[in-house]
């Protein structure tokens, strides 16, 4: 007989990728559990069986509404990160507590508890979250349910919250190394992870064990940081700085201003642990198939290039449309401007049109400069293209066509004094801009005189 | 009974496909027939699209926002992106063109399946080089207007198209072509008088009334978006009404490439190409009737005839339609909020009278209510947030006047082919506008202007646009009808000179070509043939 689960965390760094391949036509029903309001795009149209419940897992009214006859339980709702130990507790333990025992009322069977890697550390002073998880595997032990429970170590790959951090040492001038960076990791691919839980859920492996995942490879933290560096085209240089120094330093503040610190006693707490996953049946002929480190690091550094790109993106609809209609674009507004973009040649832009589009996404006041330039000096810029695209975007959007669209009635005389106003408003950016622009394009060359063109437009 | 292959479903080959099976005739219609979609979500209008479809803007704008006019653009407005297979070519139909643009269309129902419905009959001065007149073709017009569902009024236009029977009542004006109406009746004994010049109800195929299936306009403002109650008239609508009948058969997804003759000039077969198999296919023929558009039926002509003899020749004529879209603003509209629930396309036409009465000059007005903002700013010398506070302001008084210019079959435009290395042909297509049609075009303009500021209304001569020749998918002449009995000739009922069992059924026989939209006298023309005939 088919399953029906309900997947906690569906919107999340695991959840999303998991989601796309997990054969959700195999279950009953699928029910996701989200916080959004906003359905993500990812979790749309997925499944005739699938149903999306919104929601936040610490709040007893979405307990209520968890469907009857729900089987399986894949928990991986969580909050990481800087945290409060309450607020770790609240919603890594309590929350989850509360939903085994409302869907064990409502026939509840089986759970898989993603947890972490961190739970083994032997130094973890003030580390909540690895307390927060490690109770909620207690509970889950004494619970009476059939469960598996996942312990992860450093998940990398496109979208790592991890990664971020670590990426962000890496881009130092002067990478400082806490205790050297000895400590060991065995970073595993957000792939590998999904597999080993889509492995579980088709042999239905709930023997209440507990079973570390980790990749095929070893390094150290300082070995991981150098090769960050190197795959953004860096020259790594390090500074190693003795662990009791930070540990101290931090042991004192952690418990003054615990939300300004930039690193926290636990989050130190990967540099003062080796976190290596021990082998299992769960894993044994699988990670000759998992994903190498170089792989994780390219995949990870791709993605947060591919989110720098986006929040770009988002940034110059944002102001973009803040200059043609005075609004604030919506969130749909800014996922079809970011198609757009991804499906815009840009290769054959000269340095004049790259430097126009760059300075106009600096505020709406620059976009009126480089625009009236454009419009009147290099009418088949990129930039100009742009704002052609967002406006047919915003004219057929929802929520901002009507801004367009609606006047109400206006005397002639108010509109021709606005436009006189407006007029010279843009006399005085054009002349600001010929000022500037002009010997810059003389300097950087004209060139761009063909239409920029998207992919599907002759 | 005899059996008769059409080939192609555009007005023309619909309509004469009708007509031949209501006299009890076998019909095999032969069609590449690409096809689109249904409307989407019929009982939205078309701000309830924007608000209730779950991407709105990949419909407005298509995938790859190929809907979105560039800077360079030839056209003020692309064709929707739903409406792009209408223009969708096979692979391999290879042409060359000089002054020539024009739009080919392979679709279900041909190049008017993307029409505004323009319909107005010829009258004896427009017949002049035809070898019939007005009351000939009357009964027919009539018969088509039944069919198709017409909507006209008795008014001032009617001194240059006849005002034929069987026409339903007007829709509903928007504002602003009421508000330019109202003025013209005002000022119009002037303008009449000082201008030649009169404006009236543009004859369109649409419905003020229900129609059988079909329901009355319901002004959702989705006219260029595809009418979803099919109100407005386009060529699928009649071949659903073929394909009900048990003598029709469609074929579709064959390309005719050539006919296949006897030593007497008897078409025995047809050659297609399956569009989808790549393979070749061959159809046996009692009696053909070309009905696919002028430039492809002249090609399925000349390809024959190198297919059989070796020879390529020329077929001259060729005509279209020059068509100049003029913007206008009309000063009393500024600052008022415009009504999408209206008809979007045009409702008004205006006429200039000219010494010639032959070379009359006709204009269909269209006011801005849904059509797109974003094209025109490309354009406007402002920059685009000043731009959107005139065009926001501005939209309620914007609107175009298409003036369309009548031509004539010259020997410098034709069509004739040319062989590649591998020895296909290639379709040429030579066009050279006449010598004085600067000068038309200037008398045009000037009067336009002047009309239109009697009206209250600006016209911005520097966004004037000359579409290019082809633009306006007029094409008629190549094969034109003649009592002379030559060769490339038809006669007056459009039975070719040169092959006994062809009929040649669409605007290929037409000798002349008057400012007006050709296509209702497309249809009713090859109602005439298939009742004179068959």
């Amino acid at each position: 007989m088919k399953s029906s689960i309900l997947i906690t965390g569906a919107s999340g760094f695991v959840g999303k990728t998991l989601i796309r391949k997990l054969e959700l036509s195999k279950f009953n029903s699928v029910y996701l559990l989200i916080p959004e309001q906003d359905v993500p795009d990812a979790l749309k149209n997925i499944g005739k069986n699938v149903v999306i419940l919104r929601g936040d897992i610490t709040d007893p009214e979405v307990h209520k509404v968890i469907p009857e006859n729900i089987n399986i339980l894949l928990h991986m709702a969580a909050i990481t990160g800087k945290a409060g130990r309450a607020e770790y507790e609240k919603v890594n333990f309590e929350a989850f507590k509360d939903i085994v025992i409302s869907g064990k009322k409502k026939g509840l069977e089986k759970v898989i508890f993603i947890s972490t890697i961190a739970v083994k550390f032997s130094k973890r002073k003030r580390y909540f979250y690895s307390f927060s998880k490690e109770k909620a595997e207690q509970f889950l032990n004494g619970s009476g349910m059939e469960y598996s429970i996942l312990r992860p170590t450093m998940i990398l790959g496109s979208g790592s919250p991890v990664f971020k951090g670590f990426s962000m040492f890496a881009g130092l001038p002067l990478i400082p190394l806490f205790g050297g960076g000895k400590a060991i990791i065995q970073p595993v691919h957000l792939d590998d992870v999904c597999s080993t839980i889509i492995q579980i859920l088709t042999k239905s492996i709930f023997k209440g064990d507990t079973y570390d995942i980790g990749g095929p490879d070893k390094l150290s933290i300082r070995e991981f940081l150098k090769r960050i560096s190197e795959a953004k085209g860096k020259r790594p240089a390090f500074l190693s700085i003795p662990m009791w120094i930070p540990v101290s330093i931090i042991s004192i503040l952690d418990r003054i201003i615990y939300s300004f610190l930039p690193l926290t006693l636990g989050q130190l707490a990967t540099f003062r642990n080796d976190s290596v996953a021990e082998d299992n049946i769960i894993l044994k002929g699988m990670t000759g198939e998992f994903a190498d480190i170089d792989v994780m690091i390219k995949d990870s550094v791709q993605g947060e290039l591919d989110d720098q790109k986006f929040s770009r993106a988002v940034r110059e609809c944002r102001v973009f449309t803040k200059y043609l209609i005075g609004k604030k674009s919506t969130h749909y507004n800014e996922k079809k401007y970011v198609e757009f973009l991804s499906k815009t040649d840009t290769s054959h832009l000269n340095g004049f049109d790259k430097i126009l589009s760059g300075l106009a996404v600096k505020s709406p006041l620059f976009t009126k400069i480089c625009d009236a330039y454009s419009r009147f000096f290099f009418q088949h810029s990129l930039l100009r293209k742009k704002l052609g695209t967002l406006f047919a975007i915003l004219e057929t959007s929802p929520v901002t066509y009507r801004y367009i669209d609606d006047i109400g009635s206006k005397n002639i005389f108010t509109i021709l004094i606005n436009l006189g106003f407006r007029g010279a408003w843009l006399v005085f950016h054009l002349f600001l801009s010929i000022l500037f622009f002009l010997p810059l394009q003389i300097l950087v060359g004209r060139g761009g005189k063909k239409q920029l063109k998207g992919e599907g437009r002759e | 009974m005899s059996k008769i292959t059409v080939i192609g479903s555009g007005p023309s080959g619909v309509h004469f496909a009708l007509s031949l099976l209501k006299k009890g005739h076998l019909v095999e219609m032969i069609d590449v027939g690409f096809s689109g979609e249904v409307p989407v979500n019929p009982n939205d209008s078309f701000n309830e699209l924007k608000e209730n479809l779950k991407d709105p803007v990949k419909y407005f704008l298509g995938e790859n926002f190929e809907a979105v006019v560039g800077t360079d653009s030839a056209s003020v407005y692309e064709f929707p992106p739903h409406k792009q297979y209408i223009f969708k070519s096979p692979e391999g139909y290879d042409v060359e063109l000089h002054g020539f643009e024009p739009h080919l269309s392979f679709a279900r129902g041909g190049l008017a399946e993307a029409w505004t419905g323009g319909s107005y009959a010829f009258n004896d001065i427009d017949l002049e080089d035809f070898p019939f007149s007005y009351s000939d073709i009357e009964p027919f017009y009539n018969e088509i207007s039944e069919r198709i569902g017409l909507i006209g009024v008795d008014d001032d236009l009617a001194r240059f198209f006849p005002f034929h029977k069987n026409l339903l009542p007007p829709l509903d004006l928007d504002d602003h072509s009421q508000s330019l109406f109202n003025t013209y009746e005002k000022k119009k004994d002037k303008l009449n008088k000082d201008l030649g010049m009169y404006l009236g109800r543009s004859r369109i195929a649409t419905l003020s009334k229900d129609h059988g299936s079909r329901k009355k306009c319901d002004y959702s403002g989705r006219c260029q978006w595809g009418c979803p109650s099919d109100s407005l008239y386009v060529p699928t609508i009649t071949l659903n009404e073929c394909l009900n009948h048990k003598n029709f058969k469609y074929i579709s997804g064959i390309l005719v490439k050539h006919f296949d003759y006897d030593n007497n000039n008897r078409i025995i077969a047809i050659t297609g190409f399956d569009v989808a198999k790549k393979t070749e296919k061959v159809f046996k023929v009692e009696t053909l009737a070309l009905a696919a558009g002028t430039i492809g039926s002249s090609r399925i002509f000349l390809d024959s005839l190198l297919k059989k003899e070796g020879k390529i020749i020329k077929l001259a004529g060729l005509m279209d339609n020059r068509q100049i879209l003029a913007p206008f603003i009309n000063l009393k509209m500024i600052g008022k909020q415009f009504n999408p629930d209206s008809y979007q396309y045009h409702q008004l036409a205006v006429g200039i009278d000219t010494d010639d009465p032959k070379n009359y000059v006709h204009g269909q007005i269209t006011t801005l209510k849904t059509g797109m903002m974003q094209p025109p700013f490309q354009s406007m010398p402002l920059d685009f947030k000043t731009g959107i506070y005139l065009g926001r302001h501005l939209h309620s008084s914007f609107g175009v006047v298409n003036i369309n210019l009548c031509d004539t079959r010259r020997d410098d435009n034709y069509l004739t082919l040319s062989q590649n290395s591998e020895g296909s042909s290639r379709l040429v297509m030579n066009y050279k506008p006449p010598e004085d049609e600067d000068k038309t075009i200037k008398f045009s303009l000037k009067k336009m202007g002047k009309f239109f500021g009697k009206l209250g209304a600006v016209i911005p001569m520097f966004q004037v646009q000359l579409r290019p020749m082809g633009a306006s998918v007029h094409y008629s002449g190549t094969i034109p009808m003649s009592e002379s009995g030559n060769p490339l000739t038809v006669s007056g009922n459009c039975k070719s000179n040169d092959f006994g069992n062809l009929y040649i059924v669409d605007g290929s026989t037409f000798p002349f070509l008057p400012s007006k939209n050709l296509t209702f006298t497309l249809m009713a023309n090859a109602v005439r043939i298939a009742e004179a005939e068959f």
